[in-house]
């Protein structure tokens, strides 16, 4: 952690004394400090693997702190840009995460290109994402958390237009490195690439992408997105993995969002994985119910439609004062034996996060 | 008599069409007055709840033309780096741990407060409404605005207008019914350069917020020139660059 805060003061040093004097290195980010309260389900496969070894009496509890600290230096043509995750889970061990690090050029308002280690994150889904080939795996139940990124090459184009049907198009190319590497060296024909075309055509998302790395893994996707009315929107996404030049593996997503009078939001997915499983999610979250100002409570659930196991989970938020965040975040998993989430290592937790930002 | 009404009603609807092209011109020279065609605006926002605590955002807003407009935020921290891209009824938000747009409505606030998306990001009152002139006085002009259509945020508005310079002085929001939803009041009037002189500070009150007050403060606004590629979903995570 040291030696990476150190290195970040000699890049925003050395930045400060070039010609654009305006720009100048920001820090920003925040704490997050959990305290979970587990219930586990000591018979299940995962618990055995990941516990079993030392007998610990139920119920369980985890007490973590998780900073998340971003720099950035950005000046109208060219910037650097970092996202750090630690983890302290005791008094005497602490890891630390690059999540992502990379810079950016911009020569002009329709170029940009990057390099470095970048989260990339494709598909109009809020839970699932079945065009995502190139995003990181992330949380169904708590997609906003920050992932971590892959290094890649990325260039991309934007044009702007003026038609009474279509409105922008974009391009972006990915070069991504061989996933299999020896000592830091892999095989140059094990480079992958993938490409996303955009449109906002009759005032639709439309995202065309495509992956290859080689004839096992190539990939086409698309995905959809558009409000119905002011306050409903839908979207849907298909991806396809092809081998042997026909689809062998195909997932899809339909979903919408929807708000009504009394400001209550429910998002709705229902998912179709590759695997040939079925999921369905929903998320209902209600800003200042009753007049309790500053509180967000919400619910979620995804169910296995093929086992009936499902998880559920109700973070309740409080943000009682400016760059603080209370949240008490209760989760089950709940299935019959073998089924998905019925064998979790976890049956159930409670958790409560302190989350602190600054910036 | 059936003659007489048909006069009657002949000039009572001349006499409709005769205002509302007017009216109209009232609200274009109010939109001029407001802001320029193309800016960039530093604005505040707070939230003042009943027992007096308040909390502060600031943004960074551009806009060009008669539909597009960005919004960066600028602090607290906890909101830091957030960005909404308004392209014509489109509208949608930023996260950048989520490092992609997600759509969402106007209706929708995102900090929270009387204010709503539409408020913050909104158009040109010429661009979603056609107006009438209800009354004047000496100093005043009220007039009668409604939605062109159904996707605009309120259906109507009852505007006061300063006949003197043509400064928007109040806004009454209503809903379909004419259910009163909020009202907006312009107040202090301050030069910003550039030959434009404005309200530097809106604020608002709801009924359905009862004792909750909302303020925009206008910090700086200028004209700018700003390209078209500005304005799309993937230049929103770089909007911190034409600062």
């Amino acid at each position: 952690m040291k030696t990476w805060l150190g290195a970040l003061a000699l890049i925003g040093s050395a930045a400060l004394g070039h010609a654009d004097a305006e720009a100048a290195l920001e820090l920003s980010g925040n704490l997050d400090a959990k305290f979970g309260l587990i219930q586990a389900r000591t018979g299940s496969p995962a618990y055995r693997l990941g516990l079993g070894k030392a007998p610990l009496s139920q119920p369980l509890t985890q007490f973590t702190l998780e900073p998340y600290v971003n720099a950035d230096y950005a000046t109208s043509q060219a910037g650097f840009h970092a996202k750090g995750h630690g983890l302290v889970d005791d008094d005497t061990d602490a890891d630390f995460d690059l999540l992502e690090l990379y810079g950016t050029l911009s020569p002009s308002f329709n170029w940009s290109a990057s390099a470095g280690k970048k989260a990339f994150n494709w598909g109009r889904g809020y839970a699932f994402n079945p065009v995502g080939f190139i995003n990181p795996a992330k949380d169904p139940q708590n997609p906003e958390q920050p992932q971590s990124g892959r290094l890649a090459l990325a260039l991309e184009y934007t044009k702007s237009l003026e038609g009474p049907a279509l409105s922008a198009l974009s391009l972006l190319g990915v070069l991504l490195p061989p996933e299999r590497t020896v000592n830091g060296v892999g095989e140059a024909q094990a480079t992958g690439a993938a490409v996303k075309g955009g449109a906002l055509l009759w005032d639709t998302d439309i995202d065309l992408m495509g992956l290859d790395r080689g004839p096992g893994e190539r990939r086409l996707g698309l995905a959809l997105s558009r409000n119905l009315s002011t306050n409903l929107e839908l979207h849907g996404e298909y991806g396809a993995l092809w081998a042997q030049a026909e689809p062998a593996e195909a997932s899809g997503l339909a979903g919408f969002r929807y708000l009504n009078s009394l400001n209550t939001t429910v998002i709705a997915e229902y998912y179709r994985a590759g695997s040939g499983r079925d999921y369905a999610y929903a998320k209902l979250s209600q800003p200042e119910p009753f007049g309790w100002v500053h509180f967000t409570p919400s619910l979620s659930a995804i169910v296995n439609l093929q086992d009936g196991s499902f998880s559920a989970s109700a973070p309740q938020s409080y943000k009682p004062f400016t760059n603080t965040e209370i949240i008490f975040w209760p989760s089950v998993f709940i299935g019959p034996e073998g089924s998905e989430f019925g064998s979790k290592a976890f049956e159930q937790r409670y958790d409560v996060w302190l989350r602190f930002y600054f910036g | 008599m059936k003659r007489v009404f048909v006069v009657i009603a002949l000039l009572g609807l001349s006499g409709w069409l005769i205002a509302s092209p007017a009216a109209d011109e009232i609200v274009k020279a109010v939109d001029r007055n407001l802001a320029p065609e193309s800016y960039e605006a530093y604005r505040r926002l707070i939230n003042e709840e009943p027992n007096g605590k308040r909390k502060e955002y600031e943004f960074f807003t551009l806009k060009k033309g008669k539909d597009k407009l960005a919004l960066l935020y600028l602090s607290p921290a906890s909101e830091k780096g957030r960005a909404t891209l308004r392209l014509g009824e489109n509208m949608w938000l930023y996260i950048p741990n989520v490092n992609r747009p997600v759509r969402i409505t106007s209706l929708q606030s995102v900090v929270g407060g009387v204010f709503n998306n539409a408020d913050i990001m909104n158009l040109d009152y010429s661009v979603e409404y056609s107006a009438e002139l209800e009354s004047e006085t000496d100093t005043e002009q009220v007039l009668e605005l409604k939605a062109k259509t159904s996707s605009v945020a309120y259906d109507q508005l009852k505007m006061w207008v300063s006949k003197k310079d043509q400064m928007l002085r109040k806004v009454e929001c209503r809903g379909a019914s004419g259910m009163l939803i909020k009202t907006l009041e312009f107040k202090e009037d301050r030069d910003f350069g550039g030959g434009l002189l404005r309200p530097s500070v809106i604020e608002t009150h709801s009924p359905l917020f009862k004792g909750y007050r909302s303020y925009i403060i206008y910090k700086k606004i200028r004209a700018r020139s700003i390209p078209d590629e500005a304005f799309t979903q993937q230049f929103m995570g770089r909007l911190g660059d034409l600062r």
